[in-house]
């Protein structure tokens, strides 16, 4: 029973490590992923990932991600078959947050511009009509900015745009592997 | 009855190892009252909750400098090709050091070729720095340039570290000397004018609704922009969003010397049209020397054999229209 528990209990610290150490990871796109000695593909075969498994990713070195293999050695994975996720990635809620933040402020902001304006037209006795050209140069361009901040990019566009760059590099990996050069100086 | 409590304990013990592992407390943040989306509780961690501060604060100050320099220049009014280059950025953003932060992408209508990072995510890139790319991995090299200056909270922590004089020195230096610097003094001309005197100091007590952290606030963007147009950031910090955001835009699959090509570009255009890259040198380190320290981590990085889409098609259908 104790034994039992014990393996679960790993089990379970397995799942959320590389969550909870917020280390950058890539993740295996396919099952047999090969894992290499070294940064080639002549290297020794020292492990497989399957789909979806991750290990923690350093630096890349060419065509290959520098990872930690499970024995906590440094090993390399092809980039083509594995997709890099930052650290943080997965912190939803704090974008969600600071999404509603700067919400609250933008309305704080609107009505504090009403206010401005109307203590310049009451104090000074301003007509509106003359004057509020003047009183939108004082300060900066707050409409654009919330345009900016309103314009939010789709999690599709971002995976589609993800597909087609990874589809280039893998049609030029292919030519390349026929003898076509991508020429760098 | 005991054996029903002795099994239990294993599941209390994961149900307590998964919530501390995680991080989970029981803070909420701010309710948002935003007219776009709906009410949503949020259950943030201490570290999150302590990210979520330094955001806002940087936010503060970004919006009042973005909107300065928008207001300054004007934006480039091309919806598509707006959107174009917050996907690119954002893609680049998302495999960067720093993807929980937003990232918010617009188009200076100016032909000088530079890009601006603001603190807390506010990129503005000038339509001749889109122009003079020629194709989309360029592009994201540029845009990870600023998303690192963000990152790395390159500007806000300049500001931040300055002595509260040197930040009026620099607040002042702009009022003083701004129409005459710059190409679009019309627009220049107006924010100028009404910047000064009272009207600072009216705008400075209901920007943030109290005089004293307002007029802080209003002094740093002054402060920042001054920099930004006038001086730059430390050369170091340059290289250093040279070397992250060419990290980025490799680990997002482009190709890893598009960078150094965008620059060599630069480097002949200076002899034949050097008022469009005037002010990127005035404000950044000498083109030669960028594109040295560039071709050095490329090599560390073993450049020469890594395969990175050009995304040549897609550029030139959205950049279509302005050319």
């Amino acid at each position: 029973m104790y034994r039992h528990r014990r393996r679960f209990l790993f089990w379970i610290f397995c799942l959320y490590a590389p969550v909870g150490w917020g280390q950058a990871v890539v993740r295996a796109k396919q099952d047999h992923v090969k894992i290499y000695e070294k940064a080639s593909k002549t290297a020794v075969i020292t492990g497989e990932l399957q789909r979806g498994n991750t290990l923690p990713a350093h630096n890349r070195t060419g065509m290959f991600w520098e990872v930690e293999s499970t024995s906590s050695k440094i090993a390399y994975v092809s980039v083509l078959s594995v997709q890099y996720e930052s650290d943080g990635k997965s912190s939803e809620g704090l974008s969600s947050a600071l999404h509603n933040a700067i919400q609250k402020t933008r309305e704080e902001d609107e009505s504090a511009q009403v206010r401005a304006r109307t203590s310049v037209m009451g104090v000074r006795g301003l007509d509106e009509s003359k004057d509020s050209e003047f009183a939108g140069n004082v300060r900066p361009n707050l409409r654009m900015v919330y345009e900016m901040e309103d314009r939010i990019v789709a999690p599709a566009s971002l995976s589609k745009l993800a597909q087609d760059v990874t589809t280039e590099v893998e049609r030029r990996v292919e030519a390349e592997s026929k003898g076509v050069s991508h020429a760098h100086p | 009855m005991y054996r029903q409590i002795t099994m239990m304990k294993p599941i209390l013990l994961i149900a307590l190892f998964g919530a501390l592992y995680l991080g989970a407390c029981t803070t909420t943040a701010p309710t948002p009252t935003g007219k776009t989306r709906a009410k949503k509780e949020v259950t943030l961690s201490k570290s999150e909750e302590k990210k979520l501060g330094e955001y806002q604060a940087e936010m503060e100050l970004g919006r009042n400098m973005a909107g300065r320099l928008l207001q300054y220049y004007g934006t480039y009014d091309n919806p598509a090709l707006v959107e174009y280059v917050n996907e690119v950025g954002n893609y680049v953003a998302s495999v960067g050091d720093d993807p929980d932060r937003r990232y918010m992408f617009a188009i200076l209508n100016s032909s000088n070729v530079n890009a601006f990072a603001c603190p807390g995510g506010y990129i503005l890139i000038t339509k001749g720095a889109v122009l003079q790319a020629e194709n989309e991995a360029e592009l994201a090299m540029i845009l990870g340039h600023e998303v690192a200056h963000v990152g790395k909270q390159h500007m806000f922590n300049t500001l931040r570290n300055m002595k509260e004089k040197d930040r009026q020195k620099e607040a002042q230096e702009l009022d003083r000397h701004g129409k005459d610097k710059y190409p679009e003094s019309k627009v220049r001309e107006r924010a100028t004018g009404a910047e000064s005197s009272k009207a600072q100091a009216l705008l400075a007590k209901y920007l943030s609704g109290s005089a004293g952290a307002g007029f802080s606030v209003l002094q740093a963007a002054k402060a920042g922009i001054n920099l930004m147009l006038e001086k730059g950031l430390d050369h170091n910090l340059e290289f250093e969003a040279d070397h992250e955001g060419l990290k980025y835009a490799i680990r997002a699959g482009y190709d890893p010397f598009a960078l150094v090509h965008f620059l060599t570009r630069l480097e002949a255009k200076k002899k034949k049209a050097g008022t469009l890259v005037k002010m990127l040198e005035k404000t950044h380190p000498k083109l030669s020397t960028r594109q040295e320290k560039i071709q050095a981590l490329l090599k560390e990085m073993n450049g020469s054999t890594i395969v990175g889409a050009l995304g040549v098609e897609r550029f030139a259908t959205h950049t279509k229209s302005m050319k």
